[in-house]
C-alpha cells in the first residue's frame, strides 16, 4: 500500500533538496502503519500533513515561481479590466488581427531556434532549481525576446496592411461612418502585438536576473 | 553562545526532550509520534522538520543519514542527536523553569496547589 501518488508528488515538488528524503519516507512510513488498521484515516492523514507541509515551503522554495505568477495574473487582470471599463469586451476580439499576429511570430521564432534552447525557456520560467551556464541562459532569454519582437514587427505589418486597405477603400461620402470601426480592426494587432511583447519582457527580466546572479 | 541563543522556546524544549528520551532512534517519524502521545502536540511533519533545522543551525543538535527501509519507499532517514551546547541550553531552561516555580502556589475551584 502506497500513499496517495498526488499529495506525494506535490510534496516532492514543494519540499527543499535535502529535506525530500527524510520527509517523504517519515510519511510513507507512518501512513503504512496506519493504513494497516484503519486506510480511510490514514488517506486523511496523509492529505493532512501533505497539504500543511507542502504549503509552509511552498513559499519558501518556488517564491520566484508564485511572485511571476502573480505578476502576470496581476498584468492580465488589470488588462481585462481596462478592456471592460472601456465598453463591450468584444470590440477587443478580432481573430484574423490575431492569425495575423501570433501564428507567424511563433512559426519564424521556431524556425530561428533550437529545440533545447525552447525547451529550457519555458522550464526556466516553472523550475526554479533548474541550473544551466550563462550561454544557455542567454540562448533561452534570447527566445523570448524572438518571439517578442517578431510579434511587434507583425503588430506593425497588420497596422500598416490595416491603413492601406482602409486609404484604398473607404470613400468620401461614408468616411466619418466608417472610419473608426476601420481603424479600430486595424490597430488591434498592435495591441495583441503589445500585449504579448510585454509577457515576453517580464520572462525575459526573469531569466536576465539569472544570469546577473550567476554571475555575482 | 549569544544571549538570545540561551533562551529556548517550548517546542524547542520538546523536541530536543524528545530527542534525548529516543536515544540512538530519534528521527522525524519518532519524534513526531512522541510528541503527540506524551504531550499531544501532533504537530506536522513540515513544521517538526523545520523546527529541527533551526536548532542544527543554532548548534544544539547534529544530524546524519540513516539506512534506508521498503516501508519508507526506499528513502533515508535522518538521524538526529543533541550537541553538548545542546544538553546545556536544556539545562539551562530547566534551571528557570525551576526557579520561576519555586515557591510558588495557585487555588484551583477545589484545593490550593504548591509547587
Amino acid at each position: 500500500m502506497n500513499p496517495p501518488r498526488l499529495l506525494e508528488k506535490f510534496l516532492h515538488w514543494t519540499l527543499p533538496k535535502d529535506l525530500k528524503d527524510p520527509v517523504l519516507g517519515d510519511l510513507a512510513e507512518e501512513y503504512l502503519s496506519l493504513a494497516k488498521h484503519t486506510p480511510l484515516k490514514a488517506n486523511y492523514w496523509y492529505a493532512r500533513q501533505a497539504l500543511r507541509t507542502g504549503l509552509q515551503f511552498l513559499f519558501k522554495t518556488k517564491r520566484g515561481l508564485i511572485m511571476f505568477l502573480l505578476g502576470i495574473i496581476v498584468f492580465v487582470g488589470m488588462t481585462l479590466m481596462a478592456m471592460v471599463m472601456s465598453g463591450e469586451i468584444m470590440m477587443f476580439v478580432n481573430v484574423p488581427s490575431f492569425l495575423i499576429v501570433v501564428p507567424p511570430a511563433l512559426i519564424l521564432t521556431f524556425a530561428s531556434s533550437e529545440k533545447q534552447s525552447r525547451s529550457n525557456a519555458f522550464r526556466l520560467l516553472f523550475r526554479e532549481n533548474l541550473h544551466l551556464n550563462k550561454a544557455e541562459l542567454n540562448s533561452a532569454k534570447h527566445i523570448f525576446t524572438t518571439f517578442g519582437n517578431m510579434n511587434m514587427l507583425m503588430g506593425w505589418i497588420g497596422v500598416i496592411i490595416g491603413a492601406i486597405a482602409m486609404a484604398s477603400n473607404i470613400e468620401s461620402e461614408v468616411f466619418s461612418h466608417t472610419f473608426g470601426p476601420a481603424f479600430a480592426v486595424c490597430v488591434l494587432t498592435l495591441l495583441y502585438a503589445l500585449l504579448i511583447k510585454a509577457l515576453c519582457y517580464a520572462a525575459e527580466a526573469k531569466i536576465q536576473f539569472k544570469i546577473i546572479n550567476l554571475a555575482s | 553562545m549569544s544571549d538570545k541563543e540561551k533562551f529556548l522556546g517550548e517546542f524547542e524544549q520538546f523536541v530536543l526532550l524528545s530527542i534525548l528520551k529516543l536515544g540512538e532512534n530519534a528521527y522525524g517519524s519518532t519524534i513526531r509520534q512522541l510528541l503527540a502521545d506524551a504531550v499531544e502536540r501532533d504537530v506536522t511533519i513540515g513544521a517538526l522538520y523545520t523546527t529541527l533545522e533551526r536548532l542544527e543551525k543554532k548548534g544544539l543538535l547534529t544530524s546524519k543519514v540513516g539506512e534506508v527501509t521498503p516501508e519508507r519507499g526506499g528513502r533515508a532517514k535522518k538521524y538526529f542527536k543533541l550537541t553538548a551546547q545542546g544538553q546545556n541550553a536544556l539545562k539551562r531552561s530547566k534551571e528557570a523553569l525551576t526557579n520561576m516555580w519555586r515557591g510558588l502556589s495557585f487555588s484551583t475551584p477545589n484545593k490550593v496547589c504548591s509547587i
